[in-house]
């Protein structure tokens, strides 16, 4: 792979890695400092604080694991074919 | 080129197709087995050999599956050929990772703390979320067998190689004992024998798989024993479910009976008898309190009670049983003034566990349930400890998730990178869904308590009660204490692990049901103790033998020198699991605590910082494992017992965090330290900084 191609996937991953770490890390810090809060703002007489924690979050994890998954794919597809069509000699970027 | 792709995609096409059908045989063959038991009780079959013939059966299967995959080959023995399809290193991954303590443990700890339990589903699931998109991509990419040979090569020399050798042993081992002591709890309770007896089935069941083939048994049996564990967690779930609404989906049988479980709390909370047992409990705690203000009258006082308690019995001549009971009573008196101190210590700590409302459990769905954030200062300095506990320990296992080594040694064993990334999403999605019923489970148990044992006469209790209370009096008992015959909810004690095991007794399922169960956590407890074992014995023959000690080891050599230490490990965790001094939780969460803080900022930041070098890394590993020790033998009882820390609880601890959550201090002193160190010490060398760069991208012919 050509060092502007390199680069670009490797900048490319990085933003998507850092954009998810935040997403992740904000539901569950968030998500678990204002468990109590959230129970009296929806005050429905149902838990839902309880049911997040126990039943929603899981699948969010499982989203945010497929979302990188198909972005990856799909990245590295895009640059190594773009690399093979252009097969250009680029300078050195680092 | 492409050519050679296609063949080879074709290739693992038909061998997928081929693993199919062997496991749909498998699927079929156990469904039969199951059905087969369950018609076989009907028709009178004795409940040992349905135990047995579980034991057995199980045992049986992961042993013939071992035995085929039997190999001296290196590259199978270590990384199974580098072959497995991404969904069935994903079904592997998920019974190597659910061990014991998922399977026994987190139903039980749902139900005896309710919302805070919840830390342990988030941080075991949440850790994943790191694990695909930090690590399991770029460790992949490097290829190689274990965790130290990435270390040594991102780092270079034997130092790094050394530290992460010794913290993947320490780490695997620690949970590798509690894998054993599972095992053999479980064992106990299936077939009545003792529980030294169950320790020694369990290793037998652990070596046939990892002693003959290897991780190539490994992952073939870990697929197996996820198919047993997964349906014996279901099947018990679904009957309660479809007993108590009429639903078979269990997941909306619970919104309900969460609601009337809560409800249910309100009543129980100011129910007369239960606040009389809660009653009694504290004058029990003050009574205990007393004794412990002047311990050596207090003997006294008690030795001359029992004297006169046996002439009263023998005057006015009571029924032999009951002197020989007050005579044993008398003869247990504790001799020294140390015995006595304890006993009286550990009457004070039980009584007045459980002299709180709702027999010490808080309600079921409140967060932070032990404070209130609107109440007295004194309340809400409790909220926040329980708050910040909740999300320390939840952080710290999910970073321990992600460096765990036997964990991520698993991805090493998919064919390229871009399977082992699908992978790590397969493994998720099974391992969910194990999680998502745990919740469910503690709560439809705990309305069957709550519903159809609380208010029984004590004399009336079903079996499975006494049954329990005989096998182990710290897991189950009953003390009728208001001395009124009726069960109150105050008077029962259910201790965290049988929840699960005892979870069909308590649904009133016929007894194949029990072995069904046993058999699953036995299959959880066995695959994770397979993956230790071998990350343990891997270690040991790769990285310190042959990468350190000596580099001209043929692959058969190392082969065999790791299949003798998988030997010698297991007998150890064995040995050390007889003493019985374990609590599974405690121990887990002390090996996420240490995985977390030895391996995670090494690896991260080896990849995603190319300034990170050897001194760095040794010194950060060193830093973090060091302060996670320090803070669990500060913190941790069983380790303050046995070091004779005598400073305080409360002085030891910082924010008031739990030893559970060590790791939430470990981790950022690691990787703090690992970037100090590195900043005023020299740059990666060149080879090492073209290492970071190959791992980064993708090569042409990655495929």
């Amino acid at each position: 792979m050509s060092p502007r191609a390199t680069f670009r996937l490797w900048s490319a991953t990085k933003r998507i890695t850092m954009a998810l770490l935040v997403i992740w890390l904000l539901l569950n810090v968030l998500g678990a400092w204002f468990a109590r809060d959230l129970d009296r703002l929806m005050a429905i007489g149902f838990p839902i604080d309880f049911w997040i924690a126990a039943q929603g979050m899981l699948p969010l994890y499982l989203l945010i694991i497929v979302v990188y998954v198909f972005a990856m794919e799909r990245m590295e597809s895009r640059h190594v074919d773009s690399d093979l069509s252009a097969g250009d000699d680029d300078t050195e970027t680092s | 080129m492409s050519s050679a792709r296609q063949t080879r995609e074709d290739a693992s096409r038909i061998y997928a197709h081929g693993l199919n059908r062997r496991y749909a045989v498998f699927v079929a063959a156990m469904a039969t087995f199951t059905i087969g038991m369950f018609f076989a009780e009907r028709r009178g079959m004795p409940r040992s050999w349905i135990g047995a013939a579980f034991l057995i059966a199980t045992v049986g299967i992961y042993a013939s599956i071992g035995f085929f995959c039997r190999t001296t080959n290196a590259d199978e023995y270590f990384v199974a050929g580098r072959r497995v399809p991404a969904m069935y290193n994903g079904l592997a991954t998920a019974a190597d990772w659910m061990s014991a303590a998922s399977f026994i443990g987190t139903a039980g700890v749902l139900y005896l703390q309710g919302f805070a339990g919840l830390a342990y589903i988030l941080g075991w699931t949440g850790g994943y979320c790191l694990l695909a998109i930090l690590l399991v991509p770029y460790l992949r990419r490097f290829g190689q067998y274990t965790i130290p040979d990435y270390l040594a090569a991102r780092y270079g020399g034997h130092l790094p190689r050394l530290v992460g050798a010794g913290a993947a042993i320490l780490v695997s081992f620690i949970y590798l004992v509690v894998q054993i002591y599972g095992v053999a709890l479980i064992t106990s309770h299936l077939t009545g024998f003792a529980f030294e007896l169950g320790i020694l089935i369990g290793l037998g069941g652990v070596l046939v798989c990892s002693f003959l083939g290897g991780m190539r048994a490994v992952t073939w049996t870990q697929v197996a024993q996820y198919v047993v564990l997964i349906v014996a967690y279901l099947v018990p779930l679904v009957w309660l479910s479809v007993k108590q609404t009429g639903q078979p989906m269990p997941i909306l049988a619970y919104d309900m009976q969460l609601e009337k479980i809560s409800e249910r709390e309100r009543l129980l909370m100011v129910d007369s008898k239960e606040r009389d047992v809660i009653n009694r409990f504290a004058a029990r705690a003050a009574e205990a309190e007393r004794k412990l203000r002047d311990v050596p009258a207090a003997m006294v006082e008690d030795a001359r009670h029992h004297l006169e308690l046996v002439a009263a019995l023998r005057a006015e001549d009571a029924p032999l049983i009951r002197i020989q009971r007050a005579e044993r009573e008398l003869a247990e008196l504790p001799r020294t003034e140390a015995q006595a101190r304890a006993r009286f210590r550990s009457e004070r700590d039980s009584a007045l566990a459980l002299a709180q409302p709702l027999a010490g459990m808080p309600p079921q769905t409140l967060p932070y349930a032990t404070g209130d954030p609107g109440g007295e200062p004194d309340a809400r300095g409790r909220f926040n400890t329980a708050r910040i506990n909740f999300i320390a320990l939840m952080l710290s296992l999910m970073i321990g998730t992600a460096a765990m080594p036997h964990v991520l040694l698993r991805y090493q064993t998919t064919p390229s990178v871009a399977q082992a990334r699908r992978s790590v999403a397969w493994s998720l999605l099974f391992i969910m869904l194990l999680y998502l019923a745990a919740p469910t489970l503690a709560v439809l148990v705990k309305y069957e308590v709550f519903q159809q044992i609380v208010g029984l006469p004590i004399d009336d209790l079903p079996r499975w009660i006494y049954r329990w209370a005989k096998l182990d009096p710290s897991l189950v008992s009953v003390r009728d204490i208001n001395n009124d015959g009726i069960l109150q909810l105050g008077e029962l004690y259910l201790g965290g692990d049988v929840i699960v095991l005892a979870a069909p007794e308590i649904g009133g399922m016929p007894y194949f049901a029990t072995c069904l169960v046993a058999a699953g956590g036995l299959a959880a407890a066995l695959s994770t103790a397979d993956g230790l074992l071998m990350t343990i014995s891997n270690s040991i023959a790769h990285d310190v033998y042959y990468r350190v000690l000596n580099p001209k080891a043929s692959p058969l050599q190392r082969v065999l020198l790791s299949k003798l230490l998988v030997m010698v490990v297991a007998l150890l965790a064995a040995a050390i699991a007889w003493l019985k001094n374990t609590d599974i939780l405690l121990f887990v969460s002390a090996a996420f605590s240490l995985a977390g803080a030895a391996f995670f900022p090494a690896l991260v930041l080896g990849i995603f910082w190319r300034r990170a070098n050897r001194a760095g890394a040794v010194a950060g590993m060193l830093a973090g494992l060091g302060i996670t020790v320090y803070y669990l033998a500060t913190t941790m009882p069983l380790l303050r017992r046995l070091l004779g820390v005598t400073r305080p609880l409360a002085d030891c601890q910082w924010f008031g965090v739990d030893s559970a959550a060590s790791g939430i201090f470990g981790v950022p002193v690691g990787a703090l330290v690992l970037m100090l160190v590195s900043l005023v010490t020299a740059r990666p060398t060149a080879q090492q900084q073209a290492l970071v760069r190959r791992l980064r991208v993708p090569r042409r012919d990655e495929g």
